[in-house]
């Protein structure tokens, strides 16, 4: 059930350059690791909520994590919120991942800002007794990764600048690992390239693939059909906010529409 | 208490308050987050007689105090438009107004046409909106045009029509008046205005269509104006909308000479919006001492 509410800013704190840590109180409301919430910077000048996937959850007490970059003018204001502060929030918002499989061997990929969501994604399948490779790559400073590791799956982390773990990006990284069939679904989100070779790996070794992707968005509930995403669909425009934001790769067409 | 209802071409609304086409599809993502039964009308997205497909991504720019769109008008087709969402329409508890657009006039009253048992209390003819490269505009800014295509949907429609008039053109009211003489039994006003955003990074337009149409609270002074002007001009009635994101916005459009009003971009920023409106609304008649917004609309 989505609920727009007013919740409460109970943390926000800078955890990397220009990246927060927010937890929110208020309502509670069931979600699951991919789905995201419609966070609304206020004032009149920018009307449109911004989409930012949740980092976990503790639903019985309505508490949302939210991991996220100060990027632009919204989200900067989203960052300069003290303790205490309200925040509107429309939640929860899109599919999700789909439920995991007995005996899964996952493997979760991720680049930057498409990490935070794949660490509840991690915290699920983990509990769930899947066995689950995390690969994960950062620009330069990485976050989340001791809570990455305190999940029990094997964590390998990538920076482009080489100044931690795998030199490259978590593609690179990932395409070293699977080059044996040892994965059955393949997880992705951050920059849709990544997406896009996560795509093309999980195919080549045969496992299913699914990709969080971002598109703008206005209404976040499937009503303004702003946020199209190419698919080879019978339907070619799909709607990010509803029908995804996690899609089987298999269904999207590559190279239109990023955002960046 | 006052009473809020409206009438337009015989059709009687709760309230004035209608939710704008395209920003609400047909209620129904709306319908676990605010009551439509409390709405004077929704109106829907534009359905045309084949499926279309819109206009790549980025298809929303944000813009100071709006939004650039520039969907292009995707829609599954006036067939699954009747199986999927006039069965909703018909049980919501508000009265449901269908937009329809089309490439060619037969296209657009083909579309009235296949709407006749569709449980519409009336259609509105989008002859403006300025995503399709094909449609919409050559039909809004040429007053014979507008004749041409609301004579040929009127004859067709079984239901009241209105005319929904793009506000880029040089003299709205002569437009207003040609849609008349085609037979409109009512106007609403104002679509999107055409603008253009730059992401100066990447020297490009944010749009990958790269003009949109902008709406929200930074069209609202125009969007007063040119419902002054037309609803002096016509003498059918006027649906005002551009901006409005409260009860005193809609107010001004009643003034300038509306006789109901419709809220579209507010619903981005908050559901609720149509509904708390509708409900401003009928405070600011108690605490006015208004009995009828009739005493109120074209005050100005
Ligand atoms: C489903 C989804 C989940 C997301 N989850 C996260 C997350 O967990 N952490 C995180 O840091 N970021 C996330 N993002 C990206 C985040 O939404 C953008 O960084 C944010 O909207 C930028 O807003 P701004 O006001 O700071 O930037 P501005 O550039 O000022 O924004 C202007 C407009 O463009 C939109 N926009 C700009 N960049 C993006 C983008 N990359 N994706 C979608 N819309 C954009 C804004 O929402 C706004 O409407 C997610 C995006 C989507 C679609
Ligand atoms: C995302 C979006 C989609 C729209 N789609 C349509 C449409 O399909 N048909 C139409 O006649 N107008 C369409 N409009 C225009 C609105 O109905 C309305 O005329 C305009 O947005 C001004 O009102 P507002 O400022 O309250 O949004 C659309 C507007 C937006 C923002």
């Amino acid at each position: 059930m989505k609920r727009y509410f007013d919740g409460i800013v109970h943390r926000n704190k800078r955890i990397a350059p220009g990246v927060f840590d927010m937890t929110v109180a208020g309502e509670a409301v069931a979600a699951r690791p991919g789905q995201f919430a419609m966070l609304y910077p206020g004032g009149d000048s920018r009307l449109l909520p911004r989409p930012i996937s949740f980092c976990g959850a503790d639903e019985k007490n309505g508490l949302y994590r939210f991991v996220y970059q100060a990027a632009g003018g919204g989200t900067t204001l989203l960052a300069a919120l003290e303790p205490g502060r309200t925040i509107r929030a429309l939640a929860p918002l899109g599919n999700g991942f789909p439920e995991t499989r007995p005996g899964e061997r996952a493997a979760i990929i991720g680049g930057g800002l498409g990490v935070p969501p794949l660490l509840w994604l991690t915290r699920s399948r983990a509990a769930s007794g899947a066995e689950v490779s995390v690969f994960l790559g950062f620009r330069s400073d990485p976050i989340l990764l001791r809570e990455f590791a305190e999940t029990g799956a094997g964590v390998s982390v990538s920076t482009d600048d080489g100044s931690m773990g795998f030199h490259g990006n978590a593609a690179d990284m990932f395409e070293n690992f699977a080059d044996e069939p040892a994965f059955d679904t393949v997880y992705a989100c951050g920059p849709k390239p990544l997406l896009a070779r996560a795509a093309g790996i999980a195919e080549k070794i045969r496992a299913a693939c699914y990709v969080s992707v971002e598109e703008r968005m206005a209404c976040g509930v499937g009503a303004c059909y702003c946020c199209a995403v190419e698919t080879r669909g019978e339907t070619k425009y799909r709607k990010c906010c509803a029908d995804g934001p996690v899609f089987d790769a298999k269904e999207l067409v590559w190279g239109a529409g990023a955002v960046g | 208490m006052a009473d809020t209802s409206v009438s337009l071409a015989g059709v009687t609304f709760k309230n004035p308050v209608i939710t704008a086409s395209g920003t609400f599809a047909s209620g129904r993502e709306y319908a676990e987050l605010t009551d439509l039964s409390r709405l004077g009308g929704i109106t829907t997205k534009g359905v045309s007689m084949e499926p279309w497909p819109g206009n790549p991504p980025p298809r929303v720019a944000e813009t100071y105090g709006g939004t650039l769109n520039s969907v292009g008008l995707q829609n599954p087709g006036v067939e699954r438009f009747l199986a999927e969402d006039a069965p909703f329409l018909r049980g919501c508890g508000a009265r449901v107004i269908v937009n329809i657009c089309g490439h060619t006039v037969d296209e657009y009253a083909a579309v009235a046409e296949a709407l006749a048992d569709s449980g519409a209390d009336m259609l509105e003819l989008n002859i403006s909106c300025p995503n399709v490269k094909r449609g919409g505009i050559a039909f809004g800014t040429d007053p014979e045009r507008v004749r041409e295509v609301t004579e040929a949907v009127r004859k067709k429609a079984r239901q009241p029509l209105i005319v929904k008039l793009s506000p880029n053109v040089t003299d709205i009211t002569e437009i207003a008046r040609a849609a008349e003489d085609g037979g409109a039994d009512a106007l609403s006003l104002i679509n999107t205005l055409l603008g253009m955003k730059i992401d100066i990074r990447r020297r490009r337009p944010v749009l990958a269509n790269a003009v949109g149409g902008l709406s929200g609270p930074a069209i609202m002074p125009v969007a007063v104006r040119m419902v002054w002007a037309v609803a002096k001009a016509a003498r059918v009635p006027v649906v005002g909308m551009g901006g409005i994101m409260t009860a005193r916005d809609a107010i001004e459009f009643i003034m300038a000479g509306a006789a109901a009003i419709a809220v579209g971009t507010a619903t981005f920023r908050d559901p609720n919006a149509a509904v708390s409106i509708a409900e401003g609304i009928e405070r600011f008649m108690d605490e006015n001492g208004i009995n009828s917004l009739s005493e109120i609309r074209g005050i100005v």
